[in-house]
């Protein structure tokens, strides 16, 4: 047995990293971030519903108004059914509790559920911050709340990348070592398995 | 720590008191459809939580999804009770994928590691 590997001691140290992407603290930290992202898309949202009659911007005044009021916004309402601010703090929230989900060794014993983390915040972060940053040439407007949003979603993406890298190290060594795709298979959707097991073991040392 | 069954159960008791709550209108079809999908949820969580089916919980996916298409293509655009059972449905989309014991490694890992 390698290294604080025991039921006893669960926390290691994934390679490349000197510190447990899948610990409380780094994953805590990404929950926050999105619960404050997911808290001013629904401001947002309540102002779209009309539920609040005005959204507070202190940089570029009634031009939030204009971008969430805005013919682009109006369209994907129709098209999604619910405002853009409804979809953004949805997508915020589920940011949250993937980061909640799965134990401080989650890279290795649920691959599946940090690759679902890992798409949810880096190419939907990643294009939906994109797309916020462009609503300037798009709408003629810009909204600060918004521009909030998007610089956190870029802000997750730089702190989840790392528990991503770690799991996709893990999956590409079991099947550069074992080239087998059962094994692969079992490994990603969090089956047991002694190999992957003494795999993951090379790649960690004890927190 | 149960939570994302915990977390579907209260969504299904909101989705039963929408239909008073957000005025859906006269037609007791919708109501019938959230009393029944609420009813769904809460039998496949019961089964997650108390009697350790393991997948019961994905049976969950396929309420939202139905919840979804329904709220899609046979509810007006723009009624409260639209938006509110897509916001419900994508909710549940999101917690339906978390194992019952989330924040617990699976049981084979526990097991192959409670023997070492």
């Amino acid at each position: 047995m390698g290294p604080g590997i025991t039921s006893r001691n669960p926390e290691v140290i994934p390679a490349p990293w000197d510190y447990n992407p899948s610990s409380w603290p780094q994953r805590i930290r990404v929950a926050l971030l999105a619960f404050v992202a997911f808290l001013i898309a629904v401001y947002l949202a309540l102002y779209q519903w009309r539920i609040v009659n005005d959204v507070w911007d202190p940089v570029f005044g009634d031009q939030s108004k204009r971008v969430l009021d805005s013919e682009v916004s109006e369209t994907m309402r129709a098209w999604l059914r619910i405002p853009d601010g409804a979809l953004g703090a949805i997508a915020y929230l589920s940011d949250a509790v993937f980061a909640l989900a799965g134990s401080t060794r989650r890279w290795q014993y649920r691959p599946w559920l940090v690759m679902v983390f890992g798409l949810d915040v880096i190419p939907l972060g990643g294009v939906s911050a994109i797309l916020v940053l462009l609503q300037a040439t798009v709408v003629g407007s810009y909204c600060f709340l918004c521009l909030v949003t998007a610089a956190i979603s870029l802000l997750l993406i730089y702190f989840a990348y790392d528990e991503v890298w770690s799991c996709v190290l893990y999956l590409s060594r079991v099947w550069k070592q074992t080239r087998n795709r059962t094994l692969l298979w079992d490994v990603f959707w969090g089956r047991a398995s002694r190999e992957a097991d003494d795999i993951a073991r090379e790649m960690v040392k004890a927190a | 720590m149960k939570w994302p069954r915990y977390s579907e159960m209260l969504l299904s008791l909101w989705l039963v008191a929408a239909p008073w709550i957000l005025s859906y209108g006269d037609s007791t079809i919708f109501r019938t459809i959230n009393i029944a999908a609420a009813a769904g949820i809460l039998l496949l969580d019961l089964l997650s939580v108390t009697l350790y089916k393991r997948y019961a919980h994905l049976g969950v996916l396929g309420i939202a999804l139905g919840l979804l298409g329904h709220a899609y293509f046979a509810m007006p655009p723009e009624a409260a009770g639209t938006q509110n059972n897509v916001i419900v449905a994508l909710l549940l989309l999101m917690f339906a994928i978390l194992p019952t014991e989330a924040t617990l490694p699976p049981p084979s890992w526990r097991e192959l590691h409670k023997r070492d």
